[in-house]
């Protein structure tokens, strides 16, 4: 992705034309017509740089085993906000009771073994 | 509801002065040629944005139009085909170094933001920005300027031998509305396009098969093959109108029927198949083939 940095961190620098391609790529993708014209409106005001119409949110899920969790897996999230300015920020961190692979594996043996009616 | 909010939006933002102010530099450009560095164009990238969003306003309300519906009139439909054609006009006529003429050519800097913005359209640029212009043109009612316009882009075919066999689908169907639409040297153009038609006939037997086969995972063949329906059905428009072109057969009502049906039944397929960015296409196309039996 073009908002991460060559560190692979993220890079706020590019975060804006990211997300602007990422809602006009949508606005193309979407064929409902009442959908198409929210997500173009959006995108209009997005790519005018018409903050005060817009509410945006950064988000993103963490997850993480409930042992290794600590308040700096909020990073830069937590440390500078500002950052993200003009968007609010809703950071989640799912925390699992195991680790992550013993966890995974759980899920796989479980799908695997579901049969889906056709 | 949300056409409305849409509507106001471009307006409060002026995104129609932004268009009229491009087709004024545009103007400019053309008569001031090299000599002048200074009428460049401001954010050319947004050509390619709000071109789409205007074609597919064009396209919604000729929809509504033809079905008589209330508040469509052929006015709207002549004024979003409009904003779109200057969007693409000017792309096609970008400079592509300043101070530099394009010399008949079509300008590489336009065709990289076409390439960018729509590069998961099953269309080549160049190819893209020729069916954009000629579709929105015809519309538009601006047939000098996109006369003119697609005497400077050569499209050849790729060789059949380099493309999968969707490449080869959908660069015989949309260069065949090209063709239709440029009419060049008398009938010569309407001729090629239904040869081209007829090409692609005979070549499905021998490709079709083999790119199905290389997908390998079945959904990606389901998906691929109700997106080829959607293709013949538009290869079908082109016959249509190709024949009428040289014919004046079937009449008005029967060809429109005929246009109407073939389109349903591709936008059906590519639905099915998960399809948007080709379905829009298939509705460009129709709303193309529509106007030229008018």
């Amino acid at each position: 992705m073009e908002c991460y940095s060559s560190d692979g961190s993220l890079s706020v620098d590019n975060l804006y034309d990211a997300t602007k391609d990422k809602v006009w790529r949508a606005v193309r993708f979407t064929r409902n017509e009442q959908v198409a014209d929210l997500l173009t409106t959006a995108a209009v005001y997005l790519e005018e740089e018409r903050f005060d119409k817009l509410r945006i949110i950064v988000s993103s899920v963490l997850v993480r085993p409930k042992t290794k969790y600590t308040q700096a897996d909020f990073g830069s999230f937590w440390k500078k906000p500002g950052k993200y300015d003009p968007a609010s920020i809703r950071f989640l961190i799912a925390c699992i009771p195991e680790d992550i692979d013993g966890t995974i594996k759980k899920w796989y043996d479980v799908v695997e073994k579901t049969e889906v009616p056709v | 509801m949300n056409y409305g909010l849409l509507q106001t939006t471009l307006k409060e933002l002026n995104i129609p002065i932004f268009i009229e102010k491009a087709d004024h530099a545009d103007l400019v450009r053309m008569i001031a040629s090299a000599k002048n560095d200074s009428i460049n164009q401001s954010a050319p990238k947004k050509l390619t944005r709000y071109g789409f969003i205007y074609e597919r306003q064009g396209i919604r309300t000729f929809k509504q139009f033809v079905t008589k519906q209330e508040n469509a009139d052929r006015r709207s439909v002549v004024e979003y085909f409009q904003k779109a054609f200057i969007c693409w006009h000017t792309l096609a006529l970008l400079l592509d170094h300043p101070g530099k003429l394009l010399n008949g050519n079509i300008s590489s800097t336009g065709k990289h933001f076409v390439e960018a913005e729509f590069r998961d359209e099953p269309l080549p640029a160049q190819l893209s920005l020729a069916f954009r212009l000629a579709a929105s043109g015809l519309l538009a009612e601006c047939t000098a300027e996109m006369h003119l316009d697609l005497k400077k882009i050569y499209f050849p075919l790729q060789g059949k031998f380099q493309l999968n066999w969707r490449n080869i689908v959908t660069e015989h169907i949309f260069s065949a509305f090209i063709l239709l639409v440029r009419k060049d040297k008398s009938r010569e153009d309407v001729c090629q396009a239904l040869t081209s038609m007829n090409a692609l006939r005979e070549m499905q037997h021998n490709y079709e098969e083999n790119y199905l086969e290389s997908l390998e995972e079945p959904e990606k063949q389901a998906s691929a093959a109700l997106e080829l329906v959607g293709f013949y059905h538009l290869a079908q428009l082109i016959t249509l109108v190709g024949e009428y072109l040289q014919t004046g057969e079937p009449r008005n009502a029967k060809i429109n029927l005929g246009l109407d049906r073939h389109h349903e039944q591709s936008i059906e397929a590519f639905d099915a198949g998960g399809q948007p960015l080709s379905a829009h296409l298939g509705d460009l196309l129709w709303v193309g083939c529509r106007e030229l039996v008018q």
